[in-house]
């Protein structure tokens, strides 16, 4: 069955500014969700993502098109709505449940497990204000946890707390999940999204650009982000990514293995050579590069500072080479890169280029597809 | 199909029985509002006592001393003065607060405006109804001043003060609306509607009585004017002077229309109010 079905909704602001220019928010979007689905919504801020939830949660309403929505719906834009300093926990659970549509009846009958759940103890009488942030957060998280809507809706609700709070709040969203419940995920935490849902949209200047599978969609949302470098990407002129062995010829058996991890110490280089151009003076430059996954974590970072490399441009120009052995398993990673001159930044080119690192099996293991991250192999293992 | 889950439609411009019909089914909020407003302000009784009744009696004694010290003659009004100016108090205070307070919600609320789904016209009915209460605790000073006066009681008076309120909360709930339309609007408002307000403590029969006026065009003016109607049903309660009915006709008019505009106002700004505040 449908939970949520979206036909050509948009949504247009008026600018106040200078006389009736409207900015459209939201262009004819349109998709439907099953019951039951996890559904990720990415875009870079200002693509209409916290639009598309709060014209769902009947925040705000569309300028045209329609939205419909089977069963209990809540949306959770914010963590502790309408919580107020001078009345006690107790009183702010009620305040905030009825706030976000939790009948008060079920409060009352699950008050005893909220109050536990948040973990603040006698403090539950005192004024709110007397709160420290991180008590806040748990109440307002144990309200959420007790939730009993078919659809729920969350915008960035780990963005907030340490991450600690952020993994427990995780693991709520996951028993969410597996109580069967329709879930819309709105998050910056790509890593976050693709554990959770399936499948995701891609949201861009108000448009689904991409609606599909999780890990196709946030290779599309980073390959975007890539081609739509600023004009700080006049200061890379050439880049060239090579890795050796080259897999044509090394790894003979990739998916079988065959290699030995002696492989290791004399394969796995990879060589980035650029031309950077452009730079204001020639004047020492501080050069850096970072790998990460495709799920946006960051996994490698070189600076020239690290190994105490000068690096000074001649007439704004500058050749170099990067030679590092990576121990990375087989896949896309985007390679982002820093330039500095005197202690402040010049460009930082996200996603400037992508390093491929080919299928290969040099540790010998059945399943190179099991491998979950980067591979140590500088360490000993001794029996006992 | 086994069971078919209740379905929610979003779209431009919503029927004004969904309107209605949603306001009744979140209505736990509202006393959520209504509880929070009350709560606060009550948390130390003799504090939250004072503020309640603290704007009218002020005025009062200073409306009073002027009065006084300008040796002006009260007897038109056919009842203690003091206890005339109270009632006349009473009403403005009511409308005041109620068109403030929705001013000051729309403000304080709205982040919860931004981030959370309910009617926004509790924004409006939660001040309305918390300073129904507070109405209340005043009429209660005015009940105790006429026995202590020793005035006329008038055996009608619960029929003359339900009449009362029912002209002062249309007016009351439609200026509001108004005035929160104004403001989101243009917020430069919120400048000019308390300035306003306190222009109604001369314009209106507080402390005179339309008896005292020969301009004809005020005197019509009276009769469109539910408030200062609500101030003198109060007063009818309190000397025997029978009411006309005529005035009673045009007073539930202008005040329903008022009330009927302010709400069409209301649902308008209501559409954008997310995206303004």
């Amino acid at each position: 069955m449908t939970a949520i079905e979206v036909i050509s909704l948009s949504k247009s602001y008026r600018l106040k500014g200078n006389g009736k220019e409207n900015f459209e928010a939201l262009k004819n979007v349109s998709f439907s969700i099953d019951e039951g689905e996890s559904v990720g919504i990415i875009g870079r801020n200002g693509a209409g993502k916290s639009t598309l939830l709060k014209l769902l949660s009947d925040v705000t309403f569309p300028t045209s098109g329609e939205a419909r929505i089977a069963g209990s719906f809540s949306s959770l834009l914010e963590v502790g709505t309408g919580f107020h300093p001078d009345l006690s926990g107790r009183d702010n659970i009620f305040l905030n449940a009825s706030i976000i549509g939790i009948p008060k009846k079920e409060v009352n009958h699950e008050l005893d497990s909220i109050i536990a759940f948040s973990g603040v103890g006698k403090f539950i009488e005192e004024p709110l204000r007397t709160f420290s942030s991180g008590m806040k957060l748990r109440l307002a998280f144990s309200v959420l946890a007790h939730l009993k809507t078919d659809i729920i809706a969350l915008d960035e609700v780990l963005a907030v707390g340490d991450s600690m709070f952020q993994i427990k709040c995780m693991e709520r969203i996951f028993d969410f999940k597996k109580q069967g419940r329709t879930i819309l995920f709105v998050s910056h935490n790509l890593s976050a999204v693709k554990k959770l849902c399936e499948r995701t949209l891609v949201i861009e200047s108000g448009e689904i650009v991409f609606d599909g599978k999780t890990e196709e969609a946030i290779r599309f949302y980073l390959s975007k982000q890539r081609n739509s470098v600023s004009d700080s990407s006049r200061f890379l002129k050439t880049i060239e990514i090579s890795t050796s062995p080259n897999p044509s010829q090394a790894s003979p058996n990739p998916s079988k293995g065959g290699g030995t991890p002696a492989d290791l110490t004399s394969s796995n280089q990879v060589c980035i050579s650029l031309e950077i151009e452009n730079i204001p003076e020639d004047s020492e430059l501080d050069f850096g590069i970072n790998i990460s996954d495709t799920n946006g974590n960051r996994l490698y970072h070189f600076s020239n500072r690290f190994i105490g490399k000068t690096l000074i441009p001649q007439s704004g120009a500058l050749k170099l080479q990067l030679d590092f052995k990576h121990a990375l398993k087989p896949g896309n990673y985007p390679i982002s890169i820093y330039l500095g001159q005197n202690h402040e930044e010049l460009a930082w080119l996200e996603n400037a280029a992508e390093l491929l690192i080919p299928p290969y099996n040099p540790h010998g293991f059945h399943n190179p597809e099991a491998i979950q991250s980067a591979v140590i192999t500088d360490f000993t293992i001794t029996s006992l | 199909m086994p069971f078919q889950k209740p379905i929610r439609i979003i779209r431009a411009g919503q029927p004004f029985s969904d309107w209605l019909k949603l306001l009744w089914q979140r209505r736990e909020t509202l006393w959520s509002f209504v509880r929070k407003d009350l709560k606060v302000q009550y948390q130390k009784p003799v504090f939250g006592l004072l503020w309640s009744v603290f704007q009218p009696l002020v005025y009062f004694a200073v409306i009073l001393s002027a009065v006084r010290f300008s040796a002006r003659a009260t007897s038109e009004t056919g009842m203690p003065f003091e206890l005339y100016l109270l009632c006349g108090l009473a009403i403005w205070n009511f409308t005041t607060s109620v068109i403030l307070g929705s001013m000051n919600s729309m403000q304080s609320n709205a982040g919860l405006v931004t981030k959370a789904s309910f009617p926004r016209f509790y924004l409006i009915l939660s001040p309305l109804i918390k300073s129904l209460f507070d109405l209340g605790i005043v009429l209660i000073i005015v009940f105790a001043a006429a026995l202590w006066m020793e005035a006329e009681i008038s055996v009608l008076l619960p029929i003359y003060l339900a009449v009362s309120l029912l002209l002062i909360l249309p007016v009351s709930l439609g200026l509001a609306c108004i005035s929160v339309s104004l403001v989101v609007w243009n917020r430069h408002f919120r400048h000019a509607i308390p300035i306003l307000l306190y222009a109604m403590l001369f314009v209106l029969p507080i402390f005179y009585s339309m008896d005292e006026i020969s301009n004809e065009w005020l005197q019509i003016a009276y009769g469109f004017n539910p408030i200062a109607g609500a101030m003198d049903v109060l007063r009818s309660g309190f000397h025997s002077s029978d009411l006309s009915l005529n005035l009673l006709l045009f007073w539930d008019i202008s005040s329903t229309i008022l009330a009927v505009i302010g709400i069409g106002f209301f649902r308008r700004t209501e559409q954008t109010l997310a995206d303004e505040l």
